[in-house]
């Protein structure tokens, strides 16, 4: 009976509306945007499918010099064609998969290969551009192609989609895409983020990786086709080499130093602006001040502060106002930073220097943490007759503990990347005159190793202080689990 | 919000005195152990506030001396330690601005124009010449110049940057995918990983990208390309996408899907209602990211050095040696600090519950 009804009403509206422009347009627009489409398409997928070749042969004369099959595939130079092809690879067999999957569901299917396809193509094409620029040529013809048709089959598929959309599809039809696109937009969403991240964090950690484990590796000469056994050896030579020591003796010293001397410091701090009322804000104010300065900057004020010039040749042009402080009170001069001072002289400037930057933070952060302690329990304390010392040890610390144990956690890492406070004092000679790397950091080698394009041993130098951070991360994580209150 | 608990009561009003005191005593007992305890707790806070001002004055002398020496004479900073200045030398501030090192005998010297003539050994060269650029070359402090090139850095990366976190954080706090907690988890992941570790690969992949050039007379093309390696690599920051995430999760979800029964496209929702409500929170990031640009020296001196001089790398390559004593001119030199510094100043004064804001954040996401 319903059937009837519903088969009469179908015979009834479809002759009205063949005649409609709508039911025109539903017949024959879909079929103009898809003819170049899948010309085009087509076109693509040849370019596709032949990425290799794309990329050696059709690309341009001008890059002869740079075949892509001389020596390691994985090689510094071919990295964005590298990229390029596995996006090339990927993107095709998973718009086919994916259309063919979808194809049963939603009707989408073609769409969104068209659409992969399409990125696939600008992928291929900006790669090459960016490929083409580090050698300083302009875009070839192969890029300029893919892009162009990229772009084209990209508009028409969105076009296509419109008008689908708009007057051939039912609603069901119409909330399935919806849903479809619901599903994916997120991933729209983050693209920019994970494109990037991609590029330089995922890659890196992997590339790092590698380079680490090739002996005596080195990007220049990687380039220039030479290739590289697998091993541990620049593990070894940055044990052997004698600046590294000396770099891993000066950042320990200065982190275990500093970073218990700032958190005591800042722990004092913050107790006495929790227990004062007027003036807090303004000291408050005061000690956030060296937070928002550059490192470097007052690094250079510090050196002038501390400075005799000319000390180790004879009488002193310029001195600073700390030694003529130390000569009113009656002591003797001494050479902190320039040529010919003592080792432990600099580090006494370096660690008054990084206390009294760390300090900031470690201040804001306790003082955060004290004005969420209940007052109930001093009060509490108060009734007993506590003393102020104790209140401090059974009361201020245990509560504050969990700040403790992140002001401590974060100052290791943080001491442990030392580098701008050294470089803002001594300069990038990282040591005072005449004894230039004296005082240089982990993360100083590793940047000298970078510019001397030394890249295994930076990659080495580089996991060997992540491998610290780490570890001593994980100890400060365990003690803090057994003494902290949480 | 935790701004308001800073104005609780300070925590050392005493309990009531004569609560505690045993029975026997008598009146003038009481009266002389509250006497002492009043003048127990007068040293106390004498003490507090002597320990905070000392502390207060180490933390702020280094500003305090920057700012003195910087209008002193080279022979006032060099032989004496006034704590005021007998005279003022405002011309301090210009050789901070105006630097020129001669080509032949390699001395800088200091001009309000870019010099035709060498005052040390005479070199000559045509002004508005080639020559005269090569034989006058910037040394190395044009604070002009590398202001322009840092608040470019500072602007393009921060705008770029706002707009692909709003997005993640959004589609991290309100969209619904496949995969969604395994990727936040991973993105969280990288946080513990130091920096200097991804450095390594994207030194090689900035240069492969062909954006390195260290040459000190760099193309428009080759100002460029630095440009782009100073501002792609660091756009995207997971912890401001966390960050933002938090914040985005406030916001309740009635408003959301207030939203959607009223036909409201999910970006309209986000410029209209995510973008307002958690406004503080990207004027932290802003803040945050701009002072990054400013105070930015390792990968800017690595990539960018001599390309596109941003002004901490140019500050600390500047020697500002006195050509005829070849001393080092400290005045100027603190000149010079200053004039960087002020900025930051500025920002504070004017943005500081922000940006304590966003360290305080940063504090508690341990």
């Amino acid at each position: 009976m319903t059937e009837e009804i519903n088969g009469n009403i179908i015979q009834d509206t479809q002759p009205q509306e063949t005649n409609s422009l709508r039911a025109r347009a539903r017949q024959y627009a879909p079929v103009l945007c898809w003819i170049p489409i899948v010309v085009l398409c087509l076109l693509g997928v040849v370019l596709f499918l032949f990425p290799i070749a794309n990329v050696v042969v059709a690309s341009d004369a001008r890059l002869t010099g740079y075949g892509v099959f001389q020596g390691d595939w994985l090689s510094g130079l071919k990295t964005p064609v590298i990229v390029t092809l596995i996006l090339a690879c990927v993107c095709l067999p998973a718009g086919v998969t994916a259309a063919v999957l979808k194809k049963y569901r939603t009707s989408l299917g073609w769409e969104i290969l068209a659409v992969t396809v399409s990125f696939g193509l600008l992928a291929t094409g900006v790669g090459q551009a960016i490929w083409l620029n580090s050698m300083s040529f302009a875009p070839g013809t192969f890029s300029i192609l893919c892009i162009v048709f990229g772009s084209v089959t990209l508009l028409l598929s969105g076009i296509e989609m419109a008008i689908h959309m708009a007057l051939v599809a039912d609603n069901a039809t119409r909330a399935l895409w919806k849903s479809e696109f619901n599903h994916y937009k997120g991933w729209l969403y983050l693209l920019p983020v994970l494109v990037l991240l991609g590029i330089f964090t995922v890659w890196p950690i992997f590339n790092t990786i590698r380079m680490a484990f090739l002996n005596g590796y080195k990007s220049l000469d990687e380039v220039g086709g030479q290739t590289f056994t697998f091993g541990i050896e620049n593990f070894r030579s940055v044990m052997r080499y004698r600046g590294f020591l000396t770099c891993l003796g000066n950042t320990m010293l200065l982190t275990v130093i500093t970073v218990p001397l700032s958190t005591m410091l800042a722990l004092l701090v913050a107790v006495a602006l929790n227990s004062i009322k007027p003036l807090r804000r303004l000291f408050q104010t005061i000690f956030f001040l060296p937070y928002v300065t550059n490192a470097i900057a007052i690094g250079m004020v510090f050196m002038a502060m501390f400075q005799m010039v000319g000390a180790d040749v004879g009488e002193p042009t310029s001195i600073g106002i700390i030694n003529r402080v130390i000569v009113a009170f009656g002591g003797k001069r001494i050479n902190w930073v320039n040529a010919g001072s003592g080792y432990w002289s600099n580090m006494f400037v370096l660690i008054i220097y990084i206390v009294w930057n760390a300090l900031p933070f470690k201040i804001l952060v306790l003082l955060g943490g004290l004005q969420g302690v209940n007052k109930q329990y001093y009060d509490a304390a108060k009734v007993d007759g506590a003393s102020r010392l104790r209140t401090f040890w059974r009361i201020t610390v245990p509560l504050l503990s969990p700040m403790i144990a992140y002001v401590v956690i974060t100052g290791f890492i943080g001491g442990f990347k030392e580098y701008s406070s050294i470089v803002g004092i001594f300069g990038d000679t990282m040591g005072p005159i005449g004894d230039a790397g004296r005082l240089n950091t982990m993360v100083g080698f590793i940047y000298d190793c970078i510019s001397g394009n030394d890249q295994g041993r930076a990659s080495a130098a580089a996991l060997i202080l992540f491998a610290i951070i780490f570890v001593v991360t994980m100890i400060n994580m365990y003690v803090s689990k057994k003494k902290v209150h949480y | 919000m935790e701004d308001q608990i800073i104005e609780q009561e300070n925590n050392l009003t005493p309990a009531p005195e004569t609560e505690g005191t045993p029975e026997g005593m008598k009146e003038k007992d009481i009266k002389s152990v509250a006497k002492r305890q009043r003048v127990i707790r007068i040293l106390v806070k004498v003490g507090l506030y002597l320990f905070l001002t000392i502390m207060a004055i180490i933390v702020i002398f280094p500003f305090y001396w920057m700012l003195i020496s910087s209008v002193k004479t080279v022979d006032e900073y060099n032989n004496s330690a006034t704590l005021w200045p007998s005279e003022f030398v405002w011309a301090n501030y210009t050789r901070a601005f105006m630097t020129f090192t001669c080509r032949s005998c390699k001395h800088e010297f200091y001009s309000l124009s870019r010099p035709t003539v060498c005052p040390i050994c005479g070199l000559t060269a045509a002004a508005g010449s080639a020559e005269q650029v090569t034989a006058f070359a910037d040394a190395g402090l044009n604070l002009g110049q590398l202001f322009l090139n840092t608040v470019l850095v500072g602007v393009v990366s921060t705008l770029l940057s706002l707009v692909i976190t709003v997005l993640a954080a959004y589609a991290f706090a309100r969209l619904d995918f496949k995969g969604k907690g395994v990727l936040f988890a991973l993105l969280l992941a990288t946080m513990m990983i130091p920096g200097e570790l991804f450095t390594v690969t994207n030194y090689t992949t900035v240069s492969n990208f062909g954006w390195i050039s260290n040459t000190t007379n760099p193309s428009d093309m080759q100002k460029f390309n630095a440009f782009l390696s100073l501002v792609i690599p660091f756009l995207v920051s997971v912890f401001y996408i966390y960050l933002l995430r938090q914040n985005f999760m406030q916001i309740p979800n009635e408003l959301y899907l207030a939203a959607k029964v009223d036909g409201t496209s999910d970006l309209k929702y986000l410029w209209k209602v995510m973008i307002p409500l958690s406004a503080p929170t990207l004027v932290s990031i802003t803040i945050l990211k701009m002072m990054g640009a400013w105070n930015s020296y390792i990968w800017p001196r690595l990539v960018a050095k001599n390309s596109f001089t941003l002004v901490t790398v140019g500050l600390r390559g500047a020697t500002f040696t006195d050509p005829i004593t070849e001393m080092t001119n400290y005045p100027a030199q603190m000149a010079a600090v200053l004039i960087v510094t002020i900025p930051l100043l500025l920002v504070f004064i004017f943005f500081r519950k922000y940006i304590m804001r966003g360290v305080s954040h940063s504090g508690l996401k341990g």
